[in-house]
């Protein structure tokens, strides 16, 4: 098995059958079997796949950077045609940061925070280099400065939280690329930051790429980022690549039958709300022991008995595009019948449903605060505006979508609907009652009506409980029926949320994150709530899961006549299952209407931002790379830009942004924008206006 | 920086307040007559009483309090009643003496135990490892006074390096600060394996070993700063700790340090040295607190931020 032969003997990067196992208590673990890669110099690989596929293990392989019990089997990785896997740690480490350098995921937890900026960079400078103190100071400066650092010299002394998310990872990427390495492992290198920030990372690491002449390996599970920042794609699961071509190959014409499904999986921004998303069934498969045949049979619906016998091989009618599938997708198939079951569920939806129902929840001009150093000295003298006056109403059996970047504030108005939060100005009325306006029993009955659902479920859930008592819980609390009846109707909402009635005696360790989630919503049902706040529900799942996740909060909602408050960072999610949206932006509202006006007609600067900043996981024409819309970083939340607090970063602001904050102006049927110079004219339809009056 | 320091001097102060006042309200309320010590048990109730009003304790509470709490602030912590010593000065003959030896105490523990710490955490679950788990818990099953007593024999009777007693020589801290830091380590080498191995854990380790430095360096540089917290915790404990509890290694020794004087006067009913030993006492651990403290600021830039915002 030999990849990419063709540029076989130039390539920088040339990986061959490489083998890597994890011996662990429960058995050898074949996390990476045979894979095979190449990268040339200035060329960026997209390696992606979902949680567990192995792509960051084959990644880690590259620079032996394994966890404990691991180790490569077999195969060869040949830097400049040296073989890397024979040779000794020592002679690895020689190599790390100085011709091969990573960039990992979260900066913040990947910065040692008691050390240094300037520490950490010149750090390896220094080592590889043997350059004295002062010359890898002022190296470390001008790496700063060609990561478009703000400020460098200031940054040298300063520590990791002291920096913005942009700017930590920023000085990761500056640490990684201080010796001017030949190939740069992007690990999820964007996977931690928010839209805008993320979009102008990955433009940093394009334009280093090129002005450096490194290789780059993009490892991501996010099909949006490979399709604007990759030249050649892999496509990995269960520890092999399973499909390999160039990006517009992958996007345009997929032919592996796993490529195909993840694609569908992802909501993209003009998906057909009223279709069901494609998920792919079951879970990837236990890589300590390997299946006969194609790893992905289980989970696909095309597969034969040819399929489980035995394994394809990666080969294709190419050199350029291989793929390891015996029933491939067909190139001249305009498209493949979906099966039925895609299409119902939520057909029926009144999409005017909005104005017609009666709002179960309403905000009026709220506000919530938080003061900042809070001490002896200094008590109650600065605050964090972190709601500010926002209004807004959801109708009963509506799913309103709340959008923003973190630190907008998009949570705590979360919070403050279920009443875990008190609003300092303003009220938060839920059937025409505030909380604080109820008596004690009235609010523990209130309790009932409103519910929460985790972005993370595990660190949500008792670790010690097992699921069935975790479910129990709340009717324990709430003192709701008899323990037979609380049993059954836990039985009942396992059901609804499709899992098996054995999980009741299991711990939340031993499920799968999607299960998790599925345990999640079925917790928050337990006392049938009208309205349910879901902050970031399937952020930390796995695309195929997250589509189960979705389409399973769509199922619940009809059966249980909710209503859903989604708070979440990623727009395609919400776009796909808000009828209505909220953007936010430093606390404040700054555009709301239904979704798809919305998405379509944006009035506000700044929503236009954050839809361009979305990677999108289609073909760019001419392969076009993605630019970032919206530069800089948020502002101050303490000291927010007078005005408008968009202006510092709205390429539409002017003197009238600064001096005087732009309020809700209507531009249609309830959609209005807070800005001065809207990307839509005012009353875009006035007739329509005209009728919702 | 300068708010951090001021914050934590006047909670030291007012700390050390509460212990002199609690001080104070225990030594009233004890049943001890310090006239009938003074005059010994023999003596007339005419005498117990005029004593009993020279030493003034026939006026009301607050006036005691007050008066007691003037002489304090002027370094007056009274007469011994069973000697007649000056309490002040004969705590500041024996404070260094047990300074000295806990300090030396507690840095041995440090070294012995920190070291100890990183050996087994970088060798996880090797020989190496417990190699030095063995060690370290060794230290904590032998008895100190059994410890310091063939330490003695060894190096202090067959081949004499250190002296069998006393605190002439300058060598004299050598053999106790040994005996506490040996029996001490134990805690230090398990907290701080646990530490470093929750450190090494973390992503900054793995960013650092991408830089191709060697795993020594990374444990060094690295991870150690970052898992110093819970033992610097400790250390200040333990320094407090031993302040009082040197009792036994002093008694081996012949030192006459605090913890002598401390055994003496609870034996003799000497309220005010008692008072002064305890009070001594108190305000070293304040200031070991804030020292801790520091050192956290010192440790993790994070601190201090938190604190003051």
């Amino acid at each position: 098995m030999v990849g990419n032969v063709a540029a076989g003997d130039t390539a920088l990067l040339q990986v061959n059958d490489l083998h890597t196992d994890i011996t662990t208590r429960q058995g050898v673990v074949h996390a990476v079997s045979g894979v095979s890669l190449c990268i040339d110099a200035g060329e960026t690989v997209g390696l992606v796949g979902e949680s567990g596929c192995g792509k960051t293990m084959t990644a880690m392989s590259l620079v032996r950077l394994l966890p404990g019990g691991a180790g490569i089997t077999s195969g060869s990785i040949k830097l400049d045609g040296r073989d890397l896997v024979p040779l000794a740690d020592s002679q690895i480490r020689s190599l790390r940061g100085s011709q091969i350098s990573v960039v990992f995921q979260d900066p913040m937890t990947s910065l040692n925070p008691t050390m240094a900026i300037g520490h950490q960079i010149s750090e390896s400078f220094r080592l590889h280099r043997s350059a004295s103190r002062r010359q890898a100071r002022s190296r470390a400066l001008e790496v700063l400065g060609l990561v478009g650092m703000p400020r460098p010299s200031e940054r040298l002394g300063e520590y990791p939280h002291q920096l913005s998310g942009g700017m930590r990872q920023r000085a990761m990427i500056a640490l990684a690329l201080v010796c001017e390495p030949k190939l740069l492992i992007a690990d999820e290198p964007t996977t931690a930051l928010d839209a805008t920030i993320q979009a102008q990372i990955l433009e940093l690491l394009d334009n280093l790429r090129q002005r450096l002449g490194m290789g780059m390996l993009l490892v991501t599970h996010d099909m949006g980022v490979i399709a604007g920042h990759a030249d050649r794609v892999l496509v990995m699961y269960a520890g092999k690549i399973v499909e390999s071509a160039p990006t517009e190959g992958i996007f345009a014409d997929p032919r592996h039958r796993y490529t195909e499904a993840l694609l569908k999986s992802v909501p993209s921004l003009d998906q057909d709300r009223s279709r069901r998303l494609s998920t792919i069934p079951g879970t990837p498969p236990d890589l300590s022991h390997p299946l006969r045949g194609c790893s992905f049979a289980p989970r696909c619906s095309f597969a034969t008995d040819q399929c489980n016998e035995s394994e394809p091989i990666l080969d294709g009618e190419t050199e350029a595009h291989r793929y390891a599938c015996y029933h491939p997708r067909s190139t001249t198939a305009a498209s493949v019948t979906e099966p039925a079951s895609h299409k119902a569920g939520r057909s029926q939806r009144p999409t005017t449903l909005a104005r017609e129902s009666p709002p179960i929840l309403s905000l009026a001009s709220v506000s919530r605060r938080y003061p900042v150093g809070a001490g002896v000295f200094r008590r109650g003298s600065e605050s964090i505006k972190a709601v500010s006056d926002v209004s807004l109403t959801v109708a009963q059996g509506e799913t309103f979508g709340l959008v923003g970047e973190s630190g907008c504030g998009k949570s705590t108005l979360g919070r403050l609907i279920v009443a875990l939060e008190r609003p300092d100005e303003g009220s938060v009325l839920i059937n025409g009652t505030a909380f604080d306006a109820l008596s004690k029993p009235q609010q523990r009955q209130r309790r009932r009506d409103v519910q929460l659902v985790f972005q993370d479920s595990y660190s949500a859930m008792n670790p010690k409980m097992r699921i069935g008592s975790i479910m129990r819980d709340p009717l324990r609390v709430q003192r709701v029926g008899s323990a037979a009846e609380q049993r059954a109707r836990v039985t009942a909402l396992l059901d609804s949320v499709g899992l098996p009635q054995r999980v009741t005696d299991r711990f939340p360790h031993e499920l799968s994150g999607g299960q998790r989630q599925r345990v999640g919503f079925a917790r928050a049902l337990t006392l049938s709530p009208k309205l349910i706040v879901a902050d970031e529900p399937v952020s930390a799942l796995d695309v195929s899961v997250q589509a189960q996740i979705i389409n399973l909060m769509q199922s619940l909602q009809s059966e249980f006549n909710l209503t859903y408050v989604i708070v979440s960072h990623d727009l395609s999610v919400v776009r796909y299952v808000a009828d209505r949206i909220g953007v936010m932006y430093l606390g404040r509202l700054v555009e709301i209407g239904p979704s798809d006006a919305v998405y379509k007609h944006p009035a506000h600067p700044y929503t236009a931002g954050l839809l361009e900043s979305i990677p999108i996981p289609r073909l760019q024409q001419g392969n076009a790379k993605q630019g970032s819309a919206i530069r800089g970083e948020l502002p101050s939340a303490i000291h927010p830009p007078s005005g408008c607090p968009f202006r510092t970063r709205c390429p539409r602001a002017q003197d009238r942004c600064a001096n005087e904050a732009p309020i809700l102006r209507g531009f249609s049927s309830g959609h209005s924008a807070a800005c001065h110079f809207p990307l839509i004219p005012v009353g875009a339809s006035a007739d329509d206006i005209g009728r919702t009056i | 920086m300068t708010r951090f320091i001021i914050r934590r001097l006047i909670g030291g102060v007012a700390v050390i307040w509460g212990i002199v006042t609690l001080v104070f309200i225990i030594g009233d309320a004890l049943p001890i007559n310090p006239a009938r010590i003074i005059a010994g048990p023999n003596a007339p109730a005419s005498v117990v009483r005029s004593i009993y009003n020279q030493l003034g304790l026939n006026r009301p509470l607050p006036q005691r309090y007050l008066s007691y709490l003037w002489q304090l602030l002027h370094g007056d912590l009274g007469q011994s009643y069973a000697t007649n010593q000056n309490v002040s000065q004969a705590l500041m003959q024996r404070l260094p003496f047990t300074l000295e030896l806990v300090t030396l105490s507690v840095i041995g523990e440090l070294l012995i135990g920190v070291s100890l710490a990183m050996i087994a955490a970088a060798h996880r679950r090797s020989f190496w490892d417990g190699a030095a788990s063995v060690t370290a818990l060794s230290g904590l099953m032998l008895p100190s006074f059994w410890l310091a007593l063939v330490l003695l024999y060894i190096l202090g009777y067959r081949w004499p390096i250190f002296p069998l007693g006393g605190v002439s020589s300058p060598s004299w801290v050598v053999l106790p600060a040994f005996t506490l830091a040996f029996t001490g380590a134990a805690y230090y080498t398990r907290i701080g394996r646990a530490s470093l191995i929750e450190e090494l854990s973390k992503d900054y380790v793995r960013t650092a070993r991408s830089k191709g430095l060697k795993p020594s360096h990374v444990l060094y540089k690295h991870a150690l700063r970052n898992a110093l917290r819970p033992i610097v915790t400790m250390a200040g404990l333990d320094f407090a700790t031993l302040m009082g509890g040197v009792l036994v290694i002093e008694q081996v020794f012949g030192i006459p340090g605090l913890g002598t004087l401390a055994w003496t006067a609870v034996l003799q009913n000497d309220l005010p040295m008692l008072e002064g030993v305890i009070i001594v006492i108190g305000v070293v651990i304040v200031i070991m607190t804030i020292l801790t403290d520091f050192v956290y600021a010192w440790l993790d830039p994070r601190v201090i931020v938190r604190n003051t915002g």
